[in-house]
This record gives structure tokens, sequence and C-alpha cells, in this order.
């Protein structure tokens, strides 16, 4: 009676204060999801506003963090932008996992997508309505192979292209044992022996929650050589989707086993495949090991840092060469197509890109350059410059696909297969394997 | 005992919450195990072929294995080191006390923290490799996580890490509710301690061991949360277990359709494996 | 003897990784990379990046975990002895049903819930909401088994000659059974409010409104560059909450332990 009335009493608050509090969930953000699409421009709002001053709204800004792009450094360009637009309010927000394009899926699944995201929302690109398609004056700023049309419409940019993973090399060493830079695999290989008959640690990389600090070499040396009969990635990729080029055949298994090679002979740094991106630095950096593949990002940490020694770059070598690089364009920055604030969003993503001195600084921060027509230069560091002449004298290759129709299906990845080999996986069943996943992908996307 | 009928509402919010945060889910993932979908916008109705492709799908086969592995070296370790653990700490007492917190602080730690402080621990580098260099058993030294032989019992250290300490309170839970009586009892009829504990302790533990084994081979059945963490499912898969390769088909291949129906498979074998682990204990429980 | 050999292998399982914790929040990474146990060179610059970062307010995602476990904790203590009671005292038959029901629950993989419980609660504006939060944390099914398998252990003595007496069920079950649950009732809010607090895979997808403190060790993570100090600061940060609820708990927790081994 007394006592049943008194739990009763208690769960009726409960449900009460629940009731009441219902509406305010916790901090007031732009999580909850729009009723109505606002995808489409609302004629009773002007489409372009006069007066930049007048524009208010508050939007979301879904950002990653690294050494260079830190909260500093967002919060700079937030400035920069409240400079033109005082009243439009933007709070950045973090990916939270490792695997953003995962994470992108999830947040669209739930209706909690940020109004403007950074990066991955290529892997929204295919679903109609997901991402605001963006205007044709913007769109035409940027360099033609880095867009790619869906539904005849672009619905992402990409923020940057970067010179992907070319070799750094620690030049102390290499001048103790009179090595020169490699003009093709087979001095790569006898500079590594060299260097461990001499006791020094060839080579590190890195492996766990980055696959492709693993892939980084092999998936170079692979792309290079396949570049050189089908001209670059989409070449690549039209091909093996055409059926014409299989993970399995010579062209991709041969260099893959040449790089294996490196492994077997124990050319890598002891324990390398548990070793985070912040390791596998650490030990190029405290000369531990000789060389290291990575981006062109890496430049700006080593202008930065305080070398015990004299670095220097060279591209992947080939079977026959060392004159090419990898040129990607990457990022992929968009607006959610629900968003309630598309016409501030639509500023921001200009300015982003209009502003030259944002977007130069977005640039200058990872030593990378711009996807535009024209794109702003800047300073940078000793190790960058002397990369970006380098270059000069090397064919890029593009490292992007085109099309939308030869892009992967979800989930296949050379790079972890690169990782599997690493870690003593049979070569032949790995490219059976991933084969295997290529073909079931397509099926089931229904694409093929 | 048929004394009173027990109000309907003792039972009604726990069955409604259920429902809405169990059952209907379930009831979706089932609907969602019919299609080919990615969860988002693709629904093509395929009726049972995600089920056929599960016996043709030969990764579906290695990861069960490596699921049964991974239970059955944890249920056991776990359950043994537990049990183990409870019968020394189980006594009031300060010293026990700071023991048993000590036990029990893994527990306390967010499965994210635990992991990845033994990530670190376990690299080439790292302070167990280190400390084998200082010991000079240097030889002794391998990639925990990085090598496909050692990997999955690595991940087996960090489960018995976190999760004993639960173990060991229930047991002690159980211990504590056997009567002060039967052991005096025993001990004037003259029985020796290890007879004492096989023929009367364990026996009437039997309650709370059966909760700690089922709940605890669930949970191990169910893993993915460790293996995406510590090591992505790799080496070369052999911490791919059930649960995780499911979880990995449905956010990176996004095939949620083919992932919900492994995870129905999923569902029916744990059911069945608890269910007869159900009927085991109880027919051995024992009443004084 | 053994037990000391035993208590050793405890000490340096145990404590090991928790001091490499420790004194890792205040380490910088590389000093965590190259001298993990070594106590020299410690700073509190970890610290107060964390507490000054920008893209988060510490306060706010202690509120939140806060937040969430005592509605978590509430509601599980409110529904589990009745649910638990229920079950202990039906019929055979019955009971064992219901124990099935619920153990399905312990069952079910998340990952056949997870992508459905996200469209459900976005199709039905759950999101960020505290109705979603009790939904998800409102019931603990595990508790409540435990709470009906440990009802059964206590004989119906008691209740029969109150009954006899007169007495209604709501108040027999007050008056003569909760009392008895002291230790289960310490347990469950152990269980629960570890559950609850920790969890941080539903904080990121159903309720991203309500950001809590381990969701804030799985974001520091992420970063491209893990920064190991940063992260370990984090799990310190947020693990001494429910170390301090835990050492307070504990004498409850054992006061009740052994108040039930003289039972009979």
């Amino acid at each position: 009676m007394k006592r049943q009335s008194l739990t009763a009493l208690i769960f009726v608050l409960m449900l009460s204060i629940l009731a009441a509090c219902g509406g305010n969930g916790g901090s007031n953000e732009s999580g909850e999801p729009a009723k109505t699409p606002a995808a489409t421009q609302k004629s009773s709002e002007a489409v372009v506003k006069e007066d930049p001053a007048q524009m208010s709204g508050e939007i979301s800004w879904l950002v990653f963090e690294t050494p260079n792009y830190t909260t500093d450094f967002y919060k700079k360009v937030i400035a920069n932008f409240n400079a033109k637009y005082p009243n439009i309010k933007v709070k950045t927000e973090l990916f939270a996992a490792g695997d953003r394009k995962a994470q992108m899926n999830a947040m669209y699944a739930s209706g909690q997508l940020p109004d403007v995201m950074i990066d991955a929302v290529d892997s929204l690109a295919t679903i109609d309505g997901a991402l605001l398609d963006l205007p044709a004056d913007l769109t035409d700023q940027f360099m033609e192979q880095g867009l790619i049309k869906f539904n005849d419409k672009i619905r992402y940019l990409p923020t940057t292209t970067q010179i992907k993973m070319g070799v750094y090399y620690n030049k102390d060493k290499f001048d103790k044992y009179g090595l020169s830079e490699p003009k093709n695999w087979d001095e790569f290989t006898n500079i590594m022996k060299t260097l461990k008959d001499n006791g020094e640690i060839p080579i590190v990389t890195g492996g766990p929650d980055k696959p492709w600090l693993t892939g980084s070499l092999p998936s170079t040396v692979v792309d290079l050589q396949l570049s050189e009969k089908y001209g670059d990635t989409t070449g690549i990729y039209k091909a093996i989707y055409d059926g014409e080029l299989k993970f399995t055949d010579e062209a991709i298994a041969n260099p893959a086993k040449e790089w294996l090679q490196l492994v077997e002979k124990g050319y890598y740094h002891p324990g390398t495949l548990s070793f985070t991106m912040a390791q596998m630095n650490d030990a190029f950096m405290h000369g531990d090991a000789a060389m290291l593949v990575n981006g062109i990002w890496l430049a700006p940490i080593l202008d930065g840092a305080e070398l015990p020694f004299q670095a220097g770059w060279f591209p992947v070598p080939t079977k026959n060469s060392a004159d090419k690089y990898i040129l990607t364009y990457n990022g992929a920055m968009g607006i959610s197509g629900k968003t309630k604030y598309p016409e501030q969003a639509l500023a921001f993503l200009r300015f982003f890109y209009e502003d030259k001195e944002t977007y130069g600084m977005y640039l200058k921060a990872d030593g990378v350059s711009g996807a535009l027509k024209e794109n702003p230069t800047y300073e940078s560091g000793p190790y960058t410059s002397m990369i970006y002449e380098k270059v000069k004298g090397l064919t890029a290759i593009s490292g992007n696909i085109s099309d939308s129709k030869y892009i992967r299906p979800k989930g296949v990845s050379t790079d972890v297969m690169y990782q599997n080999l690493f870690a003593g996986a049979k070569l032949d069943d790995e490219l059976h394997k991933i084969q295997k996943a290529y073909d079931d992908g397509l099926k089931m996307e229904g694409r093929k | 005992m048929k004394y009173k009928r027990i109000p309907l509402y003792f039972i009604l919010p726990a069955v409604l919450i259920y429902l809405s945060k169990t059952i209907i889910p379930i009831l979706i993932g089932f609907y969602y195990s019919l299609y080919n979908t990615d969860g988002l916008a693709r629904f093509i109705f395929v009726g049972l072929e995600n089920y056929t492709r599960i016996f043709k799908d030969a990764q579906f086969w290695s990861a069960t294995l490596v699921m049964i592995k991974y239970s059955v070296m944890m249920v056991f370790a776990g359950q043994l080191i537990s049990l183990l653990l409870a019968l020394l700490f189980v006594k009031r007492g300060a010293i026990n006390n700071i023991f048993r917190t000590l036990v029990f602080l893994p527990v306390i730690m967010s499965m994210v923290a635990a992991a990845f402080i033994w990530k670190v621990i376990y690299s080439y580098n790292g302070p167990l490799n280190v400390i084998l260099d200082q010991l000079g058993l240097g030889f002794l030294k391998v990639g925990w996580l990085t090598d496909p032989q050692y990997a999955l019992a690595s991940i087996v250290v960090v489960g018995v890490f976190k999760g004993v300490g639960v173990g060991m309170i229930l047991y002690m839970n159980a211990l504590l509710t056997i009567p002060a009586e039967i052991y005096e009892s025993a001990n004037i009829d003259g029985a020796k301690p290890f007879s004492l504990f096989f023929k009367i302790t364990l026996p009437l533990m039997i309650p709370g061991i059966s909760i700690a084994f089922i709940t605890a081979t669930i949970n191990n059945l169910k893993e993915f949360e460790k293996m995406l963490i510590l090591t992505n499912g790799g080496p070369v898969d052999s911490t791919s277990t059930l649960g995780f390769y499911i979880m990995e088909v449905a956010t990176n291949n996004l095939w949620v359709g083919y992932a919900s129906a492994m995870a129905v498979i999923l569902l029916i074998l744990v059911a069945t494996i608890t269910y007869y682990q159900n009927k085991f204990f109880d027919s051995r429980t024992v009443n004084y | 003897m053994i037990r000391l050999l035993a208590a050793l292998l405890v000490i340096i399982f145990f404590s090991g990784p928790l001091y490499v914790t420790l004194i890792g929040a205040f380490k910088t990474t590389t000093d965590i990379i190259r001298t993990p146990l070594s106590l020299t060179r410690l700073t509190f610059d970890n610290m107060i990046k964390i507490f000054s970062d920008s893209n988060h307010n510490i306060w706010e995602m202690y509120r939140n975990s806060i937040l969430l476990t005592s509605i978590s904790v509430c509601s599980v203590l409110i529904i589990s002895p009745m649910a638990g009671y229920y079950i202990a005292r039906s019929k055979k038959k019955r009971s064992e049903l219901l124990t099935m029901f619920f153990l399905v629950g312990m069952m079910v993989p998340p990952q056949i819930t997870l992508v459905p419980m996200m469209s459900m609660f976005y199709k039905l504006h759950l999101v960020g909401t505290l109705w979603g939060v009790l939904i998800v944390y409102g019931l603990n099914v595990f508790v409540l088994i435990l709470f009906a398998k440990f009802i059964v252990t206590i004989p119906t003595a008691l209740e029969e000659s109150a009954y006899i007496d007169g007495a209604s069920t709501p108040g027999m079950f007050y008056k003569i059974i909760l009392p008895l649950l002291k230790p289960m009732i310490a347990t469950a809010i152990i269980i629960d409010g570890l559950n609850t607090w920790n969890d941080f895979i539903q904080p990121l997808f159903l309720f991203k409104t309500f950001k809590t403190i381990t969701y804030g060790i799985y974001v520091a993570n992420s970063v491209e560059n893990a920064d190991y100090g940063y992260i370990l600061g984090f799990v310190l940060l947020a693990s001494i909450p429910i170390v301090i609820l835990f050492l307070f708990l504990q004498k409850l927790f054992i006061d009740g332990l052994t108040g039930g081994a003289i039972k009979g």
C-alpha cells in the first residue's frame, strides 16, 4: 500500500522529469534531423545574399585532426571566415573514428550528418539527396581531373593534390656507405643489402590501424608499373573492371613478389608491423632506420623538427626507372543534403576555397598543393621545397579514379592484403582472395 | 507455492523496454537479412540467398573456428582464474580488500582504455618486450599482436585482464551464500579440505557457476570489440571471430543484409549453446 | 607458499598496466614510446591540453556521463528487482519461459540490433532525447536475470507467513524481500553503472548530443597521429570517478556479503 505507491510515485516522477526535459537533449547542436530536406533552394530566401554581414545562422563543420591540422588551425580558418561573415557561427566537430567512411555512413543512417564535412563524403555521393549538389560557378574553379560526376552533378570537392608516396632517406648514412639515389628497383634492393650488411636497418614501415602504412611501398610500385601499360589509375581500374586485368595476373603478382623479397630478407625494422605512424616516423627521425616511405605530409614535419642528420627524398623506383610519382586529388568536402542552412554552408565552402589566405594556409600546413585551376602559393620549408623541385623533373601519374563506374567496391583493400602478406600470408592465396572479393563486391552492389 | 499472484505491473516496464530495444530491432534485423541492402538506400529483395551464401563462404567458417577457439580459451582460462581468485580473496580483511580492488580495477576501465593500454604494452618496442630484454629473455620477443601464431592468445590475455574481476565477484557471491553450518557439520564429521571443496562447496556453487559460465560463453562468442581495437581482425584474419567478421562486412563492405543473416545464424548458435549449458547446470543443481 | 606467489602474480599482472597508464598520462608521447616505465620527466601538459581543448568541454562530458549513468542505474534498480521477483516466484514453466525470453537479449549480437536501432531512432525522432536514453539504458538484462536467480534462493517461508498475516504482495516485496537484496543491489549498481559509463558505441551512434567521457577517449584515439599521453590522460579522467564510486560502494558490498553468509 504505502510502499507500492511510493515506488509508483518515484516511477511517475521520473517519467515526468523525462517528459519535461525530453526536448533539450544535452548541448545545443544541429544534431536534430531537419524534418523537411532543405536541399532545394527556397525562393523565399534570396539566392544570392548581397551583404555577407546579413547572413546569419549556425553550421557545424566536421574535421579531422593531425599534427599539422590542429584545433588552433581550424580556429584560425573560422576566424578568417567570421571576418567576412560575422553572423554565421561555425562549430567544429571531430571525426570520432579511425575509419572516416564508416562513420560517415553511420552518421547519415542516424540522421546526424553535420552541415559541412571536410572529408569522406564520397561514400555518400552515390546516394541521391544525401549531399547538396554544388553550383557550377564553384565547381568550375576546379581542375577537371579532380572532379567526379554523379548523375551529372558534382557533390563534393577535393581539398588538395598530393604527391603521394616517396622514399625519404638518411643522407648521412647513404654518404657513409657511398650510396646514391637508385635509378631502378635493383639498385634500390642493393642499397638495402649494403645497409643491412653494415648493420644498419634499411627501412621501416607501420601497421596496426592504418593499413596504408604497410601498403605504401608495394601499392605504389605496383601502380607505377601498371601505369606503363594502362596510363594511370583510372586506366588500371577500368582494366580490372572490364576483366582485362586480374589481381592474379603477373603484372601485379611480380612487383608484389619483388617487394615481398625485401620483407623476407629482413630489411625492415624488427617489429615494424606493430608501429603506428608516430613510431614509424620516430624510428626514421631518430636515425634508427635509414629509409621510410611516406607521403608529402611528412615534409613539413621534417621542416619543423631538428633532425640529427640531413634527409633526402627520391621517388619510388620501378623495375626500369625511378622517374614517376603518383599524384592524387585528396579530400572530399561536401555539404549535407539535409542541412538547415544551405546558403550559409555554401558561403563557408566558397570562402574556404576562394579566400587566398585561408586556402593557402590549409595547403601550407601539409605541404600540399591545391585542387583549383589557380591555387595560392606559399613559402615552404627546405624539405618541402626540395621535393617540389625534384618532382618538376618527374612524370606525374594520376592516382584517382575519375569515373564513378570503376570505383572499387567497398571493402576491397589492397593495403590490407599487403599487410597480410607482410605478416606471412601466401601471395597466391591473397591475390585470389582479393579478386574474389572484388567480383563479389561488384555483384552485391548490383554493378555488374 | 500458490499463495499469491504477483501483479503484472511488476514485470511490465521491463518487458516494454525489452521489446523496444531488443525484440523489435531483432525483427527488423531479420527483415534486413532477406534483402541485399546497404542499410541506407539499396534494398533488393533476395529471399534466402544471403543464407545460402553463408554456407559457401570460406571466411564465415574460418571466422567461426576462430570464435570457438577464442571462446574456449577465454571461458576456461577466465573461469578458472576467477574461481581461484575468489577462493583466495573471499575472506574479510584489509589486505584481501586491496587485492580484490586491484583485480576489479581493470573491469572498471572502459574497453577502449584497457585495449589501448595493452596495445602499447604489446607493441614491439613496448614494455613487455623491454622487460623481456632486461630479464635476459630477449629470445622470447615476438610481435604479440602482429604474429598470426600469437595474436589470438594475446587477446585472450587482455580479456582475462579485463574480465576476471566480474567472475571473481560472482564466485565470491556464490561462495558466501553457502551457510556456515554446513561447513561446521562437515568438519565435525572429519572431512578433509580437498574433498570438502569438491563434494560440498563446488556443488552448492552451481547456480553461481552456471551464471558465470553462461554469461561468459555468450559474451565471448559475440566478441568483436577487442579485436577491433587491438588487431582489426588481423594478422591474416587470425583474430577475425564471427562477431568481428559480421561487423566488418556490415561497416566495411556495407553488405548489411548479408551481415544480418550471419548475425541471425550467430544468434541461433549462441542460443543453442546456452540452452544446453543451462540444462547441464540445472541438472546438477543441488539443494541441501 | 602458493598464496604469496599468487598474490605476487596478481600484483604484477593487474597493476602493471595500470601503472603504465597512471604515469603515461603525465608523460609526452615520445617518452611513453621510448621509456614507458620510468618516472622521469613527468609533466602536466597533457592535462592542460585536455582541459583547454576547445573541441569539447570536459565538464560537459562528465555531466553527460553522469546523467546517462544515473538514469540507467535508477531505472534498472526500480525495474529489475520487481521483474526478478515476478520471475522467481512464478511457476516453473512460466519462469523458465521468461528467463529464456530475457536471455535472448543477452545472447543477441549487437551487430543485429545496432543498424535497425539507428534507423528506428531516426524515424521516431528519438536521437539525442532522454526517452531514447531510457530505452537503451533503462534495462539491464544481465542484472534482471541475476535478481531472478538470486531471489529464487530466498526461501518462501517468510512470505508465506506474511501472507497468512494478511500482507499484500507489494508490501511483502518492499518489507521482506528488498532488505535481503542488499548485496545484489550493490552488485547491480556496479554492473549497470559500469556498463553505461564505459559504453561508447551507443553514445556514438544514438546520442551524439550526449558526448560522454568515454566517447572522448574514442575520439582522442582517432586523431591521425595519436598522442598517447593525451589519450592516457583521458583514460585516467574517465576512470577516476568510477573508481571512487566503486571504492565507496565496496563497504556496502562487503557488509552485505558477509551478512548474507549467516543465513538459514
